[in-house]
């Protein structure tokens, strides 16, 4: 795709040492691609874990924006998404889609028009993603603090993938490019 | 060259301390997550943390608690520590656990924190989620403990501080 980045697994990042919790591959925006994909992801794990931060070149609200998380490449009215969310005076319970086309991640990226150098920063779970007998769920947190300039917002999600394949790839999609400042990190974990 | 997520520095505090500090931090890392277990010399007091020995009014937060009745949300702006949480705060004899996931903290953005704190009393308490900014485009380089308003940290309280690499 044209407007993608995406990280293949580099064998690397490890130290000597051995470890059960490895870094995978890193992909770093480009002001220009509005999506992030980490692919080939080996079975070799027991879960992974994502953390990024994230800020759109243009575009977006002044904070709480979303990206959309998908696994290998797609799928129709196979995901679900749970959230909590604290925006500094209230706290709000929603299911932002059911049976949809994606898992939302509310709260994922700062947008373009928001206080400068302020960035949306998560961390994504997945358990047991190779399995091909279940389903998968993910847990995610993520932040936006600007000291009241714009609204802060801490959003805590639950994620279903309702498919038993094995994911061996996971794309982050944002409405508009991702700046040079923007860092998504893939780590697995060895059980 | 450093291994993907490993431990940094510890402190096991023998007695009760105003602080506990994590200085000279190498760049050579993409993340840093605090791990503190312990508890202060003094009731509802709230752990915080101080970049860089900057005591300027550059630190704000927003937090989400549960108290075991209601969830509540509210934000701190301008202040000169980074509060972990702001609601219950700590205990006398109870320890909190509290963790705090540092992002990028050696790049040229501001720097964001996620804090999660585990502090239930056996009948009150909370827990407490909250992200935190510090407005500095500087990498830290060090980072203190403290509680306010004012007291010790109570002598067996750990603090550990892990860096975690990227590829």
């Amino acid at each position: 795709m044209l407007n993608s980045l995406v990280g293949i697994l580099s064998g690397g990042g490890a130290g000597a040492a051995a470890s059960s919790y490895e870094s995978i591959a890193t992909v770093v925006g480009n002001a220009s691609a509005s999506t992030i994909t980490f692919s080939s992801i080996p079975s070799t794990y027991v879960a992974l874990q994502v953390r990024f931060i994230s800020r759109r070149n243009t575009g977006g609200n002044a904070s709480n924006n979303a990206l959309n998380l998908t696994f290998n490449g797609g799928g129709t009215s196979i995901y679900t998404t749970h959230e909590i969310q604290a925006n500094g005076s209230t706290v709000a319970s929603r299911a932002p889609n059911t049976n949809g086309n994606e898992i939302i991640l509310t709260n994922g990226t700062a947008g373009s028009n928001q206080t400068a150098n302020v960035m949306s920063v998560g961390i994504l779970d997945i358990q047991d993603y190779k399995s091909t007998t279940r389903n998968k769920t993910i847990r995610y947190v993520a932040g936006n603090e600007s000291n009241g300039v714009d609204t802060g917002y801490f959003t805590l999600s639950s994620g279903l993938y309702a498919a038993t394949t094995a994911i061996t790839s996971i794309t982050f999609t944002n409405t508009n490019p991702f700046t040079t400042s923007s860092v998504f990190s893939l780590y697995g974990i060895k059980g | 060259m450093p291994t993907t997520y490993e431990p940094i520095a510890t402190t096991t505090l023998g007695s009760a301390a105003s602080s506990i500090t994590f200085s000279s931090i190498p760049a050579t890392y993409t993340d840093l997550r605090i791990v503190f277990v312990g508890n202060c010399v003094s009731a509802s007091r709230y752990l915080a943390l101080t970049f860089n020995a900057d005591l300027l009014t550059n630190y704000s937060m927003t937090y989400l608690a549960g108290d075991g009745t209601s969830a509540v949300s509210s934000r701190r702006t301008n202040d000169t520590v980074l509060y972990s949480n702001n609601y219950s705060g700590s205990s006398i004899t109870i320890p909190q656990m509290i963790t705090a996931d540092v992002f990028s903290y050696a790049g040229a953005t501001n720097k964001t924190t996620l804090f999660t704190t585990a502090s239930d009393k056996n009948g009150s308490g909370t827990t407490d989620v909250a992200v935190g900014l510090w407005r500095s485009t500087s990498a830290i380089t060090s980072i203190a403990l403290t509680y306010v308003a004012t007291a010790n940290i109570a002598a067996g309280s750990i603090a550990t501080l892990y860096g975690i690499k990227n590829a």
